[in-house]
């Protein structure tokens, strides 16, 4: 019990690590999932003229039907 | 059903974009499950198109790369689906094989497996096939701007594949009234055929009715067992079907590459049951699937070596029930079997018959049909007095 306060110190930084691993772990994560957001895939497929501009072939008017 | 321009299956509304970033799947990175280059380059141009979809992954739930998608959170859902029926079509895998004469699937000449995999394996599903997009098998597109659903669309996906026998009759597309369980806003197919059914528990099942988890009518309807006296006759011994299903359709056969070589046919027949191991009753309903002694001669095999090791008049579970049907609806002048029970050369249409086998199949143009069939027929099933 008397070594206690001398290893205090020493669970505060451990702890300390953990959360600044953590907290920079998440704002990695926020970034990459914003930037990929805002990236080229959204800006192209939610954009209907591109993808039609962009469409090499008009697969369009087959008509198909499940066999089950 | 019509399918979609190659644009629209991947399109996504600006004004739902925002609906789907709302949701879990919304939050992982495109890249993380389609792979490809999601960086920004500039305008949607070709060049960057072609950068972009470089390495791309059009289907994550496809079995390359399901572990690296689905299984990550799905992961006890993924496992039992591996050895699903809808992932493996393990039913038709085992009866191909038995009726080409081999011990297993697996076993099939190089020919006869790539045209397989050409051919019927395009069928298979997997999870997107359900919950992003249409199916493979009706050339996909986003159900709904991306969004994953976790109730299939009856439309767009169930019929989409079961369409052309199930669907049909459920709706009353081609019977004459529509399923009595179908109500517009009323039963789905999920009602019935739940998620342990879809996504399998682990099992691989040898065919489709060996699985006792497969709804049964008795489920919701045993309480009326005793409740007329056709129930209190036939119970356990007829399938529901026998008396509450309408025609059905069936199919003579089938040939690889190239499809049904007759029309199909609007047909009701009660055979001897096919599956008493895994269903109790004596009669059932049975249809004729498309398939007949050379359905894969393009395949490389003139014939099926084995062809008459199984029906091709199969049990059948029609979705066409009503409570009246021909069989059940009797003037009340008659006896109640007046219309189901051989009387001379009445109600025979009804039953898997040998001589209306051999009329409607004649040897020389569909070889081995009434050999396959004789375990089916209900000749020497029949009471006493019905056939004399």
């Amino acid at each position: 019990m008397q070594n206690a306060p001398r290893y205090l110190w020493l669970l505060v930084l451990v702890f300390a690590t953990s959360f600044l691993f953590v907290v920079s772990c998440t704002e990695e994560t926020s970034h990459v999932t914003k930037q990929t957001m805002d990236s080229s895939c959204l800006s192209c497929h939610t954009d209907n003229d591109a993808l039609i501009a962009l469409a090499k072939s008009d697969d369009s008017g087959g008509e198909s039907s499940g066999e089950g | 059903m019509p399918q979609l321009a190659a644009w629209e299956k991947v399109y996504i509304q600006p004004d739902k974009l925002s609906d789907f970033q709302a949701t879990a799947h919304g939050k992982i990175p495109c890249e993380n499950c389609h792979g490809g280059h999601a960086e920004l380059r500039g305008a949607n141009t070709e060049t960057n198109m072609v950068y972009a979809h470089d390495g791309l992954i059009p289907e994550p739930s496809d079995p390359m790369h399901v572990d690296q998608a689905c299984r990550v959170c799905h992961y006890s859902i993924v496992e039992n689906s591996k050895s699903s029926m809808h992932m493996n079509l393990w039913g038709e895998k085992n009866f191909l094989a038995k009726r080409a004469g081999l011990a297993q699937f697996t076993s099939l000449p190089k020919s006869m497996d790539a045209g397989y995999n050409k051919d019927c394996f395009k069928c298979h599903t997997t999870c997107g096939d359900c919950h992003v997009t249409r199916p493979n098998a009706v050339e996909s597109g986003f159900l709904d701007n991306h969004m994953f659903k976790k109730t299939p669309d009856r439309d767009l996906n169930c019929t989409a594949c079961h369409g052309s026998r199930v669907g049909e009759e459920y709706l009353g597309q081609r019977s004459e009234q529509r399923d009595v369980h179908y109500i517009p806003g009323g039963m789905h197919c999920v009602d019935c055929h739940d998620m342990t059914e879809m996504h399998g528990d682990g099992t691989k099942y040898p065919h489709r009715m060996a699985n006792q988890l497969l709804p049964k009518c008795e489920d919701c309807h045993e309480s009326v067992s005793g409740d007329n006296t056709y129930h209190q006759t036939h119970w356990g011994e007829l399938s529901c079907s026998v008396c509450h299903s309408q025609q059905y359709k069936s199919c003579n056969s089938c040939h690889a590459g190239e499809g049904v070589a007759e029309p199909s046919y609007l047909s009701f027949k009660i055979g001897l049951n096919p599956l008493p191991d895994d269903r109790s009753y004596t009669f059932v309903t049975v249809r004729h699937i498309p398939i007949s002694e050379n359905t894969f001669r393009n395949w490389g095999n003139a014939r099926l070596q084995n062809y008459t090791a199984l029906p091709s008049w199969k049990y059948t579970t029609p979705h066409n029930i009503r409570r009246w049907t021909t069989r059940t609806t009797v003037d009340s002048t008659e006896a109640c079997y007046a219309n189901c029970h051989i009387d001379g050369n009445k109600n025979r249409e009804y039953y898997l018959l040998e001589d209306s086998l051999k009329a409607e199949f004649p040897e020389s143009q569909y070889p081995g049909e009434i050999e396959a069939n004789q375990p089916v027929t209900v000749d020497n099933a029949l009471p006493a007095g019905w056939l004399n």
